[in-house]
Order: structure tokens, then sequence, then C-alpha cells
């Protein structure tokens, strides 16, 4: 998986929200700015950092980030995991066509681990929750192509 | 404003005052020798999970609802579920599934502490006062035909209109958000005073608040971005359906029995069967595309609602034991609000000045507008006779709603 | 009562109404809805030259409010929405919430337009024909749980049109709100009734009434009894009345916050598209109505009175002490109906119940861990005060 982690990974997934509107558009608003973490491991010698913002039916924005800018980037909530488990979650995503149940944002991040969902602010962390089914559906665009 | 007016009465309010508490260890201590904390502690699985499949406390086993055409349907689930109408008599629960069984092990003695008669689910548990032939239908057809305002309405649509149409045009719109906030807050207290083993009914009547709210929410956007804006308060439009929605509800205080079918003939059959009426002659003088629709989508949710109330008083009427005296007391609820209505509403300047506007196309061919409105107002009580007919409840002979237009 | 006048009487004065009079002479002028200058203070009408160009969203109540900027401290005691015009001696109608404060919320607007666009059918928009066969254990582990939710999702709509028509339509935004809980609960009860019948399971035992009637005067010691706190025991005394402030706390902040933990526990466990979906589905919902109530109860905070503050903190805190060790916090979390099945789907086969129990331990955690953090946010810490055990006592 040469192309996780990188801006361009989470650009392809961009690319397809915005020309899937319609899709999207009957998930629902989205309201919120990201941070997606990829930690250190035994297959990414250091930690990467992805910003995004989602507008609407829209990802309006993808970025890297240096680990200093991620507190200023202001994300709502922060999704965060080590690289391996980045990788086993858009594995699984490309071989089922979509997130299997072991490998649901939610599930992934429920007790913390593998994933973490979390933020300065709880209620803000909320709308990760209250919008999930637009950032699965982001996440699952991987699966194209 | 010293002397406190509400509008529909409601039980009071009261300001809590915090109450000593047991110190901490002591609650910690509690919790720790709960029955159930000892329980879980064993690490076990209970009585939910040893009672027979079959013959035991557990309910239906090895039913499989298969979706129908339009999904996972009510229908879907009667086709399978033995119990598909609530027959049984109610059982003494506030929040309680009607599938699942009453507990053996919760005391008779126990049971009127758990789920007193008054002041919650269980004021109106009978099934004359409730249910409907077609609940299921009824409440999937609510839901499916929910509009989802992103997806229904195109904004970017909406088209400037001549101030003084605009100015009509918006005049009809604050009628109608008054309706729909008067229907959501006399039907709203009910909710909570049906028995759960009414869940369909239940379910509906929270769609139904919900309707209220979505057109609430469009009107006022429509209201605010066209170029005009909230227009002038209908006093009276209300007139009578007050005075019985509240005698009806009796503020939902006291150990009294609350009129649901009142209500239910008062807010849905009439005020839901006026605003459809009203709403098709605005639509007909609607001048363009995007306002027309709008109001079209509201006037398929009032259809809805109107033919759930005449279904709910066709029930009533025949369900309801004799010594009820139903049809008695519909016809004396009616008696008390039509001539009110007929003056206050059918009559009110607030409400017909606009819409004789927007039918003439203008103040300045005013005179064509009324002539429409002349021709179409006896319809308006036409049809709700007509409705009472259907159901069973002739007021022909009684009623107050004139047949010609006195003006 | 008045005496119904005969249908004669009733024409009659029909006929004689002064509008009715000159409409029969043919005198269409309209009245002062139509002739006054809409921004004369004098005139009854409203606001006028309100213009909205509609974004990518269309037009929404977030946008609409930042540009207007109209929203009120006091309601105005009227039945119009909020801009509406009155007459001068129109009557002014005593609302028991008519303070913005008392009903307003943190990101209210922008929580309403999310749940205006996020409604779904739990009749067609759960992929029914995507569930599949479980091990018996599992389903019936599944059901069980079901027959919990089934009822429990459609309590608050029981009590929020209570409240609903005690806000002044000076805030339409509140009242609108919390229609849209109502019509989701109402689908979370059915779509819970509807899997119970959809996968060969079936509806189990009553899951709460036992729970209930122990739940209070044993977590709470001989010296509170229920009878002592009319006001707060919840369920268990029907009659409770809550101040607005408090449902916000009990039913929104508390009680849907530990639902909500269970839905993501839900989809956690789901073996099934059928089943994660629906439980992603009302875990949306449900963080909505916590927020809500978390948002509103720190915009109360922030903006009641000095002295309305205090004793609303006292009350809010007596509340959260009471609830933590009652039936929506503690009781919740100890159910054996609810949390044994929990363990058992954890699990994944009864040989496997302690793996399932560690699960369910580190869920706890996580759950009070969450409720604590939004306490924090909405201006009342409950770190040293929380009656819920910050690690389960089993
Ligand atoms: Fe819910
Ligand atoms: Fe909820």
């Amino acid at each position: 998986m040469s192309d996780f982690p990188s801006v361009d990974f989470f650009r392809v997934l961009q690319r397809r929200m915005n020309d899937n509107s319609d899709k999207f558009r009957a998930l629902g608003f989205t309201d919120s700015r990201a941070v997606f973490a990829v930690r250190a491991d035994d297959e990414l010698e250091d930690d990467r950092y992805f910003g995004a913002v989602f507008e609407v039916y829209d990802c309006t924005e993808i970025c890297e980030l240096e680990a200093s800018e991620v507190e200023a980037y202001d994300p709502d909530w922060i999704l965060e995991a080590d690289c391996a488990d980045w990788r086993e979650m858009i594995a699984n995503i490309r071989a089922e066509g979509a997130a299997d149940s072991d490998h649901t944002l939610n599930r992934l991040s429920l007790l913390g681990h593998p994933f973490r969902i979390h933020g300065v602010d709880q209620t803000r962390v909320d709308v990760f929750h209250r919008q999930q089914l637009s950032y699965q559906e982001f996440f699952d665009q991987a699966a194209e192509g | 404003m010293s002397e406190k007016r509400e509008r529909l009465r409601t039980l009071e309010m009261p300001r809590l005052r915090p109450r000593p508490l047991p110190p901490r260890e002591e609650v910690v201590a509690n919790q720790s020798r709960h029955f159930q904390t000892v329980k879980l502690s064993r690490g076990e699985l209970g009585h939910w999970f040893h009672t027979p499949l079959d013959g035991g406390e557990w309910s239906e086993w090895g039913k499989r609802a298969r979706p129908d055409a339009v999904g996972m349907t009510y229908m879907a689930v009667t086709e399978v579920c033995d119990r598909p109408v609530p027959e049984v008599q109610a059982y003494r629960r506030l929040m309680h599934s009607r599938f699942v069984k009453p507990s053996p092990r919760v005391p008779e003695n126990l049971e009127e502490r758990l789920a007193p008669k008054w002041g919650g689910a269980r004021e109106i548990e009978e099934k004359y006062e409730v249910w409907i032939d077609d609940a299921g239908p009824l409440a999937e057809e609510a839901l499916d035909r929910q509009w989802r305002p992103a997806l229904s309405l195109r904004w970017e649509d909406m088209q400037r209109l001549p101030p003084p149409l605009e100015r009509a045009f918006d005049q009809i719109l604050t009628w109608l958000l008054q309706c729909e906030y008067f229907c959501s807050d006399a039907v709203g207290g009910y909710v909570g005073r049906l028995h759960y083993r009414f869940v369909e009914i239940k379910s509906y009547l929270a769609y139904e608040i919900f309707d209220y709210a979505l057109h609430a929410n469009a009107l006022r956007k429509r209201l605010l971005s066209n170029g005009g804006g909230m227009g002038a308060q209908v006093e009276g439009f209300d007139a009578g359906l007050l005075e019985v929605c509240n005698e009806a509800s009796q503020g939902f205080s006291g150990e009294v029995p609350r009129d649901f079918n009142a209500v239910v003939l008062a807010i849905d059959v009439w005020l839901n069967g006026v605003m459809l009426d009203l709403l098709r002659l605005a639509a007909a003088g609607a001048r363009s595309e995007f306002d027309r629709r709008l109001l079209e989508r509201v006037m398929q949710d009032c259809a809805r609602h109107v033919s759930w109330g005449c279904k709910r008083i066709g029930c009533y009427l025949r369900d309801a034991p004799p010594e009820r005296e139903a049809a008695e007391r519909l016809h004396a609820v009616a008696d008390r609000f039509e001539p009110a209505q007929v003056e206050g509403h059918l009559l009110n300047p607030r409400v017909l000045e606009p819409l004789a506007l927007l039918l003439g196309g203008g103040p300045e061919n005013a005179a064509a507008g009324w002539s429409v409105l002349r021709e179409f107002w006896p319809q308006i009580g036409e049809r709700w006779l007509a409705r009472l007919d259907a159901v069973g409840l002739n007021r022909r002979d009684r009623c107050q709603v004139p047949t010609q237009p006195p003006f | 009562m008045a005496s119904i006048p005969t249908r004669r009487e009733a024409a009659e004065r029909y006929a004689n109404l002064p509008q009715v009079r000159r409409w029969r002479d043919g005198n269409y002028e309209p009245g002062a809805w139509f002739n006054s200058d809409p921004e004369s203070p004098e005139s009854p009408w409203g606001n006028w030259g309100r213009e909205f160009k509609p974004t990518r969203r269309g037009i929404t109540t977030v946008d609409l409010n930042r540009a207007f900027d109209d929203v009120p401290d006091q309601g105005a005691g009227l039945v119009v929405d909020r801009g509406g015009g009155a007459d001068a001696g129109a009557t002014r109608w005593e609302y028991p919430l008519n303070q913005r404060y008392e009903v307003w919320a943190y990101n209210l607007e922008s929580l309403l337009e999310e749940a205006i666009s996020r409604q779904w059918s739990a009749t067609s928009d759960l992929p029914w024909d995507k569930l599949e066969p479980l091990p018996d254990d599992q389903e019936r582990a599944m059901c069980q749980f079901l027959s919990f939710l089934h009822p429990v999702e459609f309590t608050p709509t029981d009590i929020l049109p209570h409240y609903m028509m005690r806000v002044d339509p000076s805030f339409p935004e509140v009242r609108q709100f919390m229609a849209t809980q109502c019509a989701d609960e109402s689908r979370h009860m059915e779509a819970f009734g509807k899997r119970m019948f959809a996968n060969g399971g079936g509806p189990g035992i009553e899951p709460t009434a036992e729970a209930l009637l122990s739940m209070s005067a044993d977590t709470l010691s001989s010296a509170l009894k229920p009878e002592d706190h009319p006001d707060v025991i919840g369920p268990t005394n029907p009659r409770a009345t809550w101040e607005f402030l408090g449902m916000s706390y009990s039913v929104q902040m508390m009680g849907e916050a530990v639902v909500l933990d269970f839905f993501r526990f839900g989809e956690f466990l789901g073996r099934n598209p059928c089943d994660k979906e629906m439980f992603r589905r009302v875990l949306q919902d449900e963080a909505r109505h916590v927020s809500f109530g978390t948002m509103r109860i720190k915009y109360y905070l922030d903006h009641a009175p000095a002295e309305e503050r205090e004793r609303a903190l006292e009350m809010l805190h007596y509340f959260a002490s009471v609830d933590e060790a009652t039936a929506s916090g503690f009781g919740l979390l100890i159910n054996p109906n609810v949390i044994e099945p929990f363990a058992l789907m954890a699990a994944g086969s009864t040989g496997e119940l302690d793996k399932g129990w560690d699960m369910v331990r580190e869920f706890w955690a996580g759950c009070v861990e969450e409720y604590l953090a939004r306490c924090d946010r909405a201006g009342f810490p409950r770190r040293d005060k929380c009656l819920i055990p910050r690690e389960a006592p089993f």
C-alpha cells in the first residue's frame, strides 16, 4: 500500500466524495474540521497528520500538517491510529467494496484502540458521531477504482 | 403581565428544591452491594438466557419477517407476528413493548407503583380510544411521505413577486405558521398519555408533530428570504378550538379522564381540513412554481392528518361502548367550536383578504378574487360534513357552518 | 360554558360582522395588515424587506439567524413566529419558558438543520435484505438488548411535547428541534421493534420493570426514599414534573448519553451490514440529542442571572447525583437484561464469556469518561462528585 499515508490518498477520497454529491446529499450535511493522525510504527518512520475540512456535501480541503500545526488547525475531532491499523482498514475497504463489520469507524474507535477518536472538546468530538454515515462513506470511497 | 395566562393549559412546572443526599461512600457501598451488581460479578447469564424459547418468557422465537416492496414495513412484520393488533387488556406498565410478556416476577401489588394510572402512559389505555384499523399502513405512509427539504425543495428556484403579492402570500404563510404551532401544541401532550401497546399510533403522532415542525421551519425560511417578511398575527383563528382542547386535557393535571378524541376531531378533522382547503386556494393563487410546490407539500401532509383523524373518529364511533355516548360527546364538541371558528377563522379578514388578493392577482383585481372565494367558501363546510358522514357522525341538521357565504 | 347559538342566531351574527358587511357591500379594501407601512411602528405587520440568497445548503436557519441576528432575550408573548407583528392591543401570553437563556442552546441552529437533513426511514433506509442468520445465542442476546431498547427509545417523545408547548414562539428553533427529536425516537423504536422480528429471534423477557422497582431505594440508601424526592425519581415516578433544565440533563445529557454509548457498542458488536447500519443511523441521531442537552445546559449556565444560575447549578448537581446513582446512570449500566447480552455479544460465544466481560468493563470506563467530559464542557464539572463508579463494579 504505497499510497498510504499520503496527501494523494486523501485527495482521491476528496475527489470521489465531491463527484458523488448525490450519495452524500442523501446522508445529510457535513460540517467539521478533522485531523487524521497516522502514528509511526514498524511500517512508518514518523507520525504523519492530514487535515480535512468537510462542508455541506463536499470535502473542501485536504492538507498535510506538521505535528506542531495540528492544534492551530483547530480540528473538531482527531481520528488516530498506527499506520498498520490504518492500512488494514483501507485494505479491508478495498477488498470488500466498503468497510466490513470489523472495520467500521465506530467499531475501530469504540474502545480507544486500535483507533482513537478524540479532541479538545467532547461536544465537538460528538460531531463525528452525529455525522458518522458521511465520514464512513468518505473512507468507503477508497474502494472505488 | 402579572396575571399568568397560559394558552394551552398544562401542569405546573415547579421549581425543584434539592434535598439532602447520603454521603458518597454510602452510595458507592450500596452500589457494590446491589443485587444486580452482585449478579453481574458472578459473570453468569441470567433468566433471559435460560427461559425456554417456547412456553417460557421468550416470545415468538424463529419469526423472520421479509421486507416487502417498500422495505421492512409494519405490515411485513405483522405478517409473521402472533399479536399484530393489541387486543389484550392493558397491562400495568408505562414503558413496555406489547410484544414482550410482562414479567411474572413483578408482584401485582407493586405494579401500581411501577405504573400509576394517572400522570403517564396509562391514562388513555382503552383500545377504542386510540387504535385504528390500519395503524401500520398509516404510520408507514407518514414516514414514507415525509419530505426531506434538502432533496425536495429547490430554494434557488424561488422567484421574486411584486410587493403586494409577496405581502399577501406572506400573510397567508404567517397564518399557516400559527396553525402549525397550534396543532402541534394541542396534539403533543397526548403522545405521552397513550398506552405503549399502541406503538404504531404513538409513532404516527410523533411523525405528525414532526410534520408541523418541518412545515414551520420551511415556512419561516420562505417568509424571510424573498423580499417580504413575517406578517401580522391572526387573532381568533383558534377560537373555540383552544377552549375545546383545554377542556379535553384538563391541563393534563388531576386524576380525570382526558378526551383524546375531542382533540382529534377539533385538530385533525376540522383544523387540518380547513388548512387543507385554504391551502388549495393559496396554491391556486401562488405566482411561482416554487411557492406552489411548497404549499402542495404542506397540503399533502394536512390531508394525511385529516385522514388519520377521520379513521380515528370512525373507529371510536364504531368501537366505543354505548355508555360512552361517543357520538353525543363529539357533537357537543363540534357544537362548541363551529360558530367560533366560522366567526374567528373562516371570516377572519387576515385570512380571507390575502387569499382574495392572491386569487385576483393583485389589489386592483380584488373583486375577481372575492368571487372565487365566494364560490369556494361553502365547500369548506360541505367537506367537513361529508367527512363526518363518511365516518358515521351525521351533523347535517346540527352544523353551524353556513352553506352559503354570508359575504 | 357559553350557550350555543341556534343556527339562525349564528347566521345573523355572521352576517352582521363589520367586515362581512363591508365585503357584502363590495368594499374590498384590505385592512392594516396590507395598507399600513410595514416599517412603521404602528403597523401590525412584522418585518419587511428580508432577502436571502440560497447557498448550496439551500436556506438554513444558521444562515438566516446569522444574517438577521434577531433572537431576543425575552419572548414577545404572541402566538406568531418570531418577527411577526401584532395589533397594539393584542393579547400577550405568558409562556412559562419565555427567556432566551431558559431555552436556547449553543449551536442550536446547526443541530436543527442537521436533524432535518439527516432524517431517515427505518422501513427503507436499512439494508434489511443483508441480515444474516446469527448463531442462536447471538441472536438471542441481540433480541434481548432490542427488547430493552424498543420501548425505552420512545420515552423522550412522551416528555418533549410537554415542554415544546411552553416555549414562547419567539424561539421557534427550540420547538422545532424538539419535534425532530420526537420523530427520531419514534423511528428508533420502530427500527428496533422491526429488527426483533426480522432475523429469527423475537422479543425477549421484560427488561426493566424489576430493575426500576429496585433501583432508587437500593442504591441511595434508606436515607433517600423515592417518596421523599417525588420530582426526580424518573421512570419509577411517572408524575415527575421536571423543570426543562432538569429534563435536558436527565433525559438528554445523561440517559441518552448512556444510550448513545450502547448504540456505539451495538454497532461495534453488529455482525452484519443491516445491524451495523441500524446502530450507525440511530447513534447519529442520539449524538445530536446529547449535544442539544449539553449545549443547552451550557447556554443556560453562561447566561442565566447570577442568582438563578447558582440555584440551577445546585439543582443540576442534585439531579446528577440522583440520576447517576439510580435509574438513568448506574441503573442502566448494571441492568443484567441489557449488560449480559452485551457481554455475550462481545464474547462471540458462551465459551468466551470472560473475554466479553473484559470488553464490557472497558466500555464502562469509556462511557463514564465521556459523560464527565460533557459535564466539564457544560459547565458543571462532576469529576469529584460523580456517583457512577469510574470502573465497572463487577
Ligand atoms: Fe433514540
Ligand atoms: Fe434520543
